[in-house]
């Protein structure tokens, strides 16, 4: 049964899923980065833009089989 | 000699560009703008042009950062987070493209407001500046004189708290935990702090739910309804999505931050001035609109004055703009200062005219095109894009930050600041009160003398 949090419904299984996807992936982009790139000073700002794609990418996979709990009304 | 069609061109691409880094929820500009504008000076670009392409990278940035607030709560960027509470109300209404547009029109008000007074009058106010910036010694700490505005403001949103005790009670215990982290840390770390507060209420009922007994009374059958008024022709023009007294304070605001961002926060303003306003409201929703629109055009407000008056009158940076996302222009590169390049190689004019010219074009286009595609925008993410992903997109944002600001224990760090600020919110304090805490954390402990 879906739970209401912060005005949105959402299932507890799937919200897990999609916050492992997305802080795996985070946490990947923003490891990763410093392999990439030589200059210091860049890994320094690089390191957050890759770690915050890669969140992003997991919010599209997880928007790829997770159903929106709404119904808009026009 | 600098081509306007030139400028035109890179504010045009700049512009397009950084509105869509803009709306991505949990980019910070001075992540993803400062390097870039340290990257193009320290390549040899002309800093009058870094300077057009940097204005108008935020302001569409500072535009197209509230496009996730309104449509689901989530801010695209540290600035549009007070804007939240504004939103999710709106959205409750069926409001969610109605506030996103009244967001976008006071953003090109406060854009414009902004920049035509910063280039006309920022020498002769200068004065004002510099009297708040004078330190007084009071009880044996030194005070700038500007953290009396913020302090005044404070306690306002402290006594018009539903619960007005525990909010003056939380400013000097929540500033010593905010300093004792700090502490530990060996650092003065902010972003993990302030998106702590900001999930507090997210996480206060996530956790709720964990919870067997209390799961119950959040339990919902079926799908959530969200209703959004019908809508014809989306008109351009700003002041058709604004009441009178929206866009008033808005350009109001806009004018006033605008200065006072030379030294002093622009989130503490986006805060406090959005707060304030709310609290004259007697219904919550007008409150909400109000106060979230104000909040988008005292955003790019603050973030024109905060870079141009350090930039062009001052030479120096003197508050959290110029010495976060516009500090490359401070630095010594190539053996020069950009800053100081910048008004030996070309006269005022010439330089004012390039920043009106960028801003206006960044501005123009992002506010065209996502006012025209709002209401699309706001149908797709609804039906599209599910509550679950939006929610582990920001989590993931908020603990990959807090890693960044002070490893593993950031994250228990970000978690108890985030646990007692959703406890608090629950009983009654307004965020408001914590957020302008941690602004001042450092000055209100020294009070105490340790």
């Amino acid at each position: 049964m879906p739970v209401e949090i912060y005005g949105e419904y959402v299932e507890l299984r799937e919200l897990f899923i999609a916050l492992a996807i997305t802080t795996v992936l985070a946490f990947a982009g923003y490891l990763v980065t410093p392999s990439l790139i030589s200059n210091e000073q860049m890994v320094k700002a690089l390191s957050i833009t890759f770690g915050v794609l890669g969140a992003f990418v997991g919010g599209i996979i997880a928007s790829l089989f997770i159903e929106p709990k709404r119904e808009v009304l026009e | 000699m600098i081509d306007p069609i030139t400028i035109i061109a890179l504010s045009a691409i700049s512009a397009l560009l950084y509105m869509l880094v803009g709306m991505i929820p949990g980019t910070d500009e001075t992540a993803t703008i400062a390097p870039v504008a340290l990257a193009l000076l320290l390549a040899g670009v002309d800093p009058l042009l870094v300077l057009a392409w940097f204005m108008a990278c935020i302001v569409a940035f500072k535009m197209a950062d509230s496009v996730p607030v309104a449509l689901a709560g989530i801010p695209g960027g540290v600035m549009a987070v007070p804007q939240v509470p504004d939103a999710i109300t709106a959205k409750k209404e069926g409001l969610a493209d109605v506030i996103l547009r009244k967001g976008l029109a006071a953003s090109i008000i406060g854009t414009i407001v902004a920049t035509v007074l910063v280039l006309a009058v920022s020498g002769p106010l200068m004065p004002v500046g510099d009297f708040l910036k004078i330190k007084d010694v009071v009880l044996g700490v030194e005070v700038p004189r500007w953290f009396w505005i913020l302090f005044l403001g404070t306690l306002i949103l402290a006594v018009t708290s539903q619960n007005p005790v525990l909010a003056l009670l939380t400013i000097p215990a929540f500033a010593l935990v905010i300093q004792g982290l700090r502490g530990v840390y060996g650092k003065t770390v902010f972003i993990s702090f302030f998106l702590g507060i900001t999930i507090g209420p997210l996480l206060m009922e996530l956790f709720s739910v964990l919870n067997k007994k209390l799961r119950k009374e959040y339990e919902r059958s079926g799908k959530m309804q969200i209703k959004i008024a019908k809508t014809h022709e989306i008109p351009l023009n700003p002041f058709k999505h604004l009441t009178k007294e929206e866009a008033g304070h808005a350009g109001v605001w806009a004018a006033i931050t605008s200065v006072l961002a030379t030294f002093m926060s622009p989130v503490g303003l986006t805060i406090l001035i959005g707060d304030l306003l709310k609290k004259t409201k007697k219904d919550p929703v007008e409150g909400a609109l109000l106060a979230y629109s104000v909040r988008d055009a005292i955003k790019n407000a603050t973030y024109i004055g905060g870079t141009l008056i350090p930039l062009l009158v001052l030479g120096v940076p003197t508050g959290p703009m110029s010495a976060g996302p516009a500090l490359p222009f401070f630095l010594q590169i190539n053996g020069q200062v950009p800053a100081e390049y910048l008004l030996q190689t070309y006269d005022y004019m010439t330089i004012a005219g390039v920043v009106l010219l960028s801003v206006l074009v960044g501005g123009l286009l992002a506010y065209t095109i996502l006012t025209k595609y709002s209401r699309k925008l706001t149908l797709f993410v609804f039906r599209k894009v599910p509550a679950e992903a939006l929610y582990g997109i920001f989590i993931a944002i908020v603990l990959l930050l807090s890693y960044h600001d002070a490893g593993i224990a950031g994250i228990f760090g970000m978690l108890a600041v985030s646990l007692l600020a959703g406890t608090l919110w629950k009983l009654g304090v307004s965020l408001g009160v914590l957020f302008m805490t941690l602004v001042m954390a450092p000055i209100l402990v020294s009070f105490f003398g340790l």
